[in-house]
């Protein structure tokens, strides 16, 4: 924690071997946390790519009273969601009622993507529905699932790296689960494995 | 409290393993000994568990080898960035030479704007102001206040009206609080009750009396957002919903700006007098 406070203070002070050396530490765990809020590689690259810009950009605001993982995970989350926003207002002004059509029930976007048996189990139904029911979430009741569920965070530190209360951090999370419980029930009634959980 | 309510709202900590050896003990407990509360459970758990079974495609060695050098190419500037910035005096003898034309011509600009400086004092500052002069001048003193306060007036409610519209449109049954970001709501409430202290002291005059109750209204309504508690207060949002309502501020909002830019019907004087009624 020293080295890498140090390392932060270096970056600080305008050094960009010190901050391409937190890149390297941290790329990984934030492509990561991106890929598992936008569900795609390419949306995740964008993402994991513009919150390092901007932790360089506020580098001089990081005062260290939170944890520069917990910091990152913050900008990761909240610019997922700006993004978000954005693309849902630009979906509204070109209006695709076909992408419309899709985000509304995941369960037919999965049988479109495998009508043909075998390539459906080829391409691994389980994980297109679980990717689909994820991104069926809200953002934040997405990002608090992924943040206890993928990367193993305690509710506390997700209530800390959001700046929101415990409360609604349980709140939330207890949302998402339910959510998820319904999304996922489509997904075993459709294709008979009630009994394989 | 229910015991099944008591364990339910015990659910979240059941299911990130967040308990205190009591508070396990008992849920375990009444776990065991209620099938509907264990059947609702184990649902959620089998739910967690299908989620938890994803695996994800890693990209490969070169997409994480050349990372850097494509993030490297979008990093702004050192200026743009407000890492700490050398002084004029470092900037100027960078690259460890002093560069002597620059100071020169730096001193060259400085002694020609004094020098213009005290033409104008020579030229213009030989007459004293006349009564007439010093009337002028305060009757243009006092139409440019009140220009500035009108339109610090319109910026006022003009601000106060696109929050209030943001609010009463805000469907608490079906959106997400959090894309309300009630924190941002809260702020802009506080700065809009602060300038509602100033402009209430600054509307003194008897035909300002009439916009300075309609910003005591909005202020009371301000307040309660400002108050907010947190993102989830649905509640509270309900209940400033209802508020805009009942009192119509949105209504009186739209008629005192259209009514102090004389778009309506008849803006005379007594017509506004009657429009004040109204209001």
């Amino acid at each position: 924690v020293n080295e890498e406070t140090e390392l932060v203070e270096r970056a600080r002070q305008g050094e960009k071997d010190a901050f391409r050396e937190l890149v390297e530490r941290y790329k990984k765990r934030i492509y990561s946390l991106s890929r598992d809020l936008t569900g795609n590689h390419h949306d995740a690259e964008d993402l994991s790519q513009e919150v390092f810009i901007k932790a360089y950009r506020s580098l001089k605001d990081f005062r260290g009273e939170a944890q520069f993982s917990s910091w990152l995970y913050r900008i990761t989350v909240n610019t997922s969601i700006s993004q978000r926003r954005k693309k849902s207002y630009t979906a509204l002004i070109l209006h695709d009622p076909e992408e419309n059509d899709r985000s509304e029930n995941p369960g037919q976007a999965v049988l479109a993507a495998g009508q043909d048996p075998e390539r459906s189990a080829e391409a691994g139904l389980m994980q297109i529905h679980i990717d689909a029911a994820l991104q069926q979430l809200a953002p934040r009741e997405k990002s608090i699932f992924v943040l206890r569920h993928y990367h193993d965070l305690p509710l506390k530190e997700i209530a800390e790296t959001l700046n929101i209360s415990l409360g609604s951090v349980k709140s939330l999370h207890f949302r998402a689960i339910k959510r998820l419980q319904k999304e996922l029930s489509f997904y075993r009634e459709e294709f008979g494995l009630e009994d394989s959980q | 409290m229910s015991d099944c309510r008591k364990c339910r709202a015990m659910f979240t900590e059941a299911l990130s393993d967040e308990f205190s050896q009591e508070q396990r003990q008992w849920f375990f407990d009444h776990i065991n000994a209620c099938p509907d509360c264990d059947a609702e459970y184990q649902a959620l758990i089998r739910a967690v568990q299908t989620m938890k079974q994803r695996t994800l495609d890693e990209p490969g060695d070169a997409f994480w080898d050349t990372y850097w050098d494509r993030l490297e190419k979008k990093l702004p500037d050192r200026q743009q960035t407000g890492f700490p910035q050398r002084t004029w005096w470092q900037q100027l003898s960078g690259r460890g030479r002093f560069q002597p034309q620059l100071a020169y011509r730096f001193a060259v600009g400085v002694a020609l704007i004094a020098v213009g400086v005290l033409i104008g004092k020579f030229y213009f500052s030989g007459s004293e102001p006349t009564p007439h002069t010093l009337v002028m001048q305060a009757k243009r003193d006092t139409s440019a206040q009140h220009v500035a306060l009108e339109t610090r007036t319109n910026r006022y409610l003009d601000r106060s009206k696109i929050l209030l519209l943001g609010l009463v449109n805000f469907d608490t049954k079906n959106e997400d609080a959090y894309a309300l970001d009630i924190p941002y709501q809260k702020q802009i409430s506080q700065d809009l009750v602060q300038e509602a202290d100033y402009l209430k002291d600054q509307l003194t005059e008897p035909s300002q009396q009439q916009v300075r109750e309609l910003i005591i209204s909005l202020e009371m309504i301000l307040l309660q957002i400002a108050n907010f508690e947190n993102q989830n207060d649905l509640a509270a949002i309900e209940v400033v919903k209802s508020g805009v309502d009942e009192t119509g501020i949105l209504l009186k909002i739209n008629l005192d700006m259209m009514n102090r830019q004389g778009q309506l019907p008849g803006t005379t004087t007594e017509q506004k007098k009657i429009n004040q009624i109204h209001i």
